[in-house]
């Protein structure tokens, strides 16, 4: 176990190993992003409160999933990173950043469409989700920020473990502290998901995309970890090889 | 021990031989203050719902504004270096530190803040609930705040990106504490609020003198 | 000092295997290995930006290299650091002394952050040992003097002190001889002489030759 996990942290047999796997996720990834949609925007019957509105909880739902998903793998590898200094950790801790991030804004941005017609307004400080999301997109842009602050690309690396692991800690601490400052405040809790009986028409649309924003999540890691593999590396023989003879990428 | 109390103790002196730049913070405290106010210009009553957020908005800028000066000089004359390669432990050295920088800076705000609070026309015992809320949450904002400095320190322009990364860290103190406030101005019970103002301590204090070392080490290298 | 002849309690061999280094695309230092035994004066030369300060802070364990470890004895220092910084002293390029400190309450905080390094024989008595000290560098008189006061000569000796303070066998120092005036080179080698009488390790960067007689010189150049 540990062996592999070692090989796998090497750098080529990480580039070989994903560049084989890359073009069936995205294949599978497509497939589940096309049912998933559909399911979700005809198949599922219109809610008897908000009629079509809320099909765009499709995006919303997921998106909000992997913002707060992808800064829990970004801390993990940070741990990694911090404890073994293992590179391919830094990588994917790296990589995922901007694209916690965008998930995170996507999430911020549906999210506010949808309280339209909801609420009223395009932004509602009332809810505890919505606000834990924006503090959690600053988190991010505060990790993206001081990885790009750093000359030194390896202190950079290792600042951002810690970083992330300090955010981790904080994450659950500052929602709980915005969903106290409501409950006291008793604004208007529209709960989106508090409704314990969806219909599972709804439901299996939403699992569906909630996949499939997984893979796209695990697709773009890949790419985004080869290309930073590869500048690393750039003065590698492997990597001369590999981009000489263009067999692999 | 002795070590913790050394490092407390050159970092008092330090400060005291800097008398100018010991007042700043909280001067800068008072004035964001009395800015508030004059840009406001809240009717009486209306202002008494501002005021905890005020003062509490105003201590974490001026916690931001002092935080630099943290390790920024230890890291520029080669201090850090010399703790780091130390046998002691740097966590225990940058707990001394951390205490230090509140006792120089948060400390004064806490001792400030109340009067200014009865300027922006809280009554006394809100008053006394305020202070209270300083007293517990500005050691926090020196706790969770050395993490980002020891982050930043080896950096030029070092400045922004502390406020970036910081700030929302400082999120669930400032929640708790003006609505400590709040709250008991309201006429609730705040014994919950404070238990968790005190968790947070507790909480910054253990932890954060492990990362800000972690961190420290990765900057110096 | 009374303890100046018997040897260290704990000395052992400090070397590096296949070390390298880099910075800014470009490699400072490739694959460098060497050994250092106790009672050695390791002298490290290289033009400006070849990668002295590195090494030595490598060495000393505040750095990691980008390839190949550090030892002492059988083990790599990342394994052993407290045990392996209770036997370093390191004067580095920017050496630590508060300005705004006097020069006596600088070496206190100094004598406590090396507490734990072997004491030497004056240790139970922390006041004697720091006007022992002073004395040594010949500091003494300016005891209770501003650092922002002193020579830059006088700054050296006193980081220099640091390292008489507490009985560390491995004194890795980055250039310890700028801004010496000819009797501070003369007590450098000195306090040399005697450290590697009695088995320690220098480890040195500098641009003018030592002048050590009856040590183990040995000279890397990096350039």
């Amino acid at each position: 176990m540990y062996k592999w996990f070692h090989q796998l942290g090497s750098p080529p047999t990480f580039y070989r190993w994903s560049g084989r796997w890359l073009p069936w996720l995205s294949l599978i990834c497509f497939v589940l992003f096309v049912i998933g949609l559909y399911g979700g925007l005809v198949y599922a019957p219109a809610d008897y409160q908000q009629s079509d509105s809320f099909r765009i909880m499709y995006v919303h739902v997921p998106a909000a999933w992997m913002s707060m998903f992808v800064y829990m793998v970004m801390a993990i590898s940070g741990a990694i990173a911090i404890i073994w200094h293992m590179k391919l950790a830094e990588i994917v801790m790296l990589s995922s950043a901007p694209i916690g991030a965008s998930f995170t804004f996507l999430a911020l941005v549906t999210g506010s469409i949808w309280g339209k017609p909801m609420w009223g307004t395009w932004w509602e400080w009332g809810d505890a989700r919505l606000v834990s999301e924006l503090i959690l997109l600053f988190l991010y842009i505060g990790v993206i920020g001081l990885y790009s602050a750093i000359d030194d690309k390896r202190k950079a690396a290792q600042s951002v473990a810690i970083l992330s692991l300090v955010g981790i800690i904080n994450i659950p601490i500052i929602h709980y502290s915005v969903i106290w400052l409501n409950t006291l405040h008793q604004g208007p809790t529209v709960t989106k998901f508090d409704n314990p009986s969806i219909d599972t028409r709804m439901l299996i649309p939403l699992l569906i995309m909630a996949v499939a924003f997984k893979l796209f999540y695990g697709i773009v890691l890949l790419l985004r970890s080869r290309n930073e593999v590869l500048w690393r590396e750039r003065r590698s023989q492997w990597v001369k090889d590999t981009l000489g003879d263009k067999t692999d990428g | 021990m002795n070590v913790f109390i050394t490092i407390l103790k050159r970092d008092l002196i330090l400060a005291i031989r800097h008398r100018a730049e010991l007042l700043n913070p909280m001067l800068f405290f008072v004035l964001v203050i009395v800015l508030f106010q004059l840009g406001l210009r809240a009717k009486p009553e209306v202002l008494v719902d501002f005021a905890p957020a005020i003062v509490w908005i105003a201590a974490l800028l001026s916690a931001l504004l002092s935080l630099d000066h943290m390790f920024r000089s230890d890291m520029e004359d080669g201090a850090l270096e010399q703790m780091i390669i130390s046998t002691q432990a740097t966590s225990l050295l940058v707990l001394a530190k951390i205490i230090a920088h509140w006792i120089i800076t948060g400390l004064a705000v806490t001792l400030v803040g109340p009067l200014l609070g009865m300027m922006l026309g809280l009554s006394f015992d809100a008053t006394k609930i305020l202070f209270l809320t300083l007293l517990i949450g500005t050691p926090v904002l020196s706790a969770i705040g050395s993490i980002g400095v020891a982050l930043t320190v080896g950096l030029r322009r070092g400045g922004v990106i502390l406020s970036l990364l910081v700030l929302p860290l400082f999120v669930p103190v400032l929640i708790f504490a003006s609505q400590t406030v709040t709250t008991y101005i309201a006429g609730y019970p705040i014994a919950a609020s404070i238990s968790f103002l005190i968790a947070l301590l507790v909480l910054s204090l253990s932890l954060a003198p492990w990362a800000t070392a972690a961190a420290l080490r990765v900057s110096v290298s | 000092m009374d303890n100046s002849q018997t040897p260290y309690a704990d000395v052992n061999i400090v070397s590096a295997r296949k070390l390298s280094s880099e910075k800014q695309d470009r490699w400072l230092f490739k694959d460098i290995s060497f050994s250092i035994k106790p009672g050695q004066i390791f002298h490290i030369q290289g033009a400006n930006g070849s990668g002295k300060t590195t090494l030595l802070r490598i060495l000393c364990g505040l750095t990691r290299s980008d390839s190949g470890q550090v030892m002492w004895g059988d083990n790599p220092i990342d394994k052993q650091h407290d045990q392996y910084h209770t036997q370093i002293s390191y004067v580095g390029h920017t050496d630590g002394i508060k300005q705004d400190l006097t020069v006596e309450e600088n070496l206190h905080v100094a004598a406590v952050l090396a507490q734990g390094k072997q004491q030497n024989n004056h240790a139970s008595n922390k006041l004697a040992n720091l006007d022992a000290t002073l004395k040594q560098v010949g500091l003494y008189k300016k005891k209770l003097t501003f650092a922002h006061a002193l020579s830059a000569g006088q700054r050296r000796r006193l980081a220099l002190a640091r390292c008489l303070l507490s009985d560390t066998s491995i004194w890795i120092l980055d250039e310890p001889l700028t801004a010496l005036d000819s009797q501070g080179v003369a007590l450098v080698e000195e306090l040399l002489e005697t450290h590697t009488q009695r088995k320690g390790i220098a480890i040195v960067t500098s641009h003018q030759t030592l002048n050590i007689s009856g040590a183990h010189y040995e000279v890397l150049n990096l350039s």
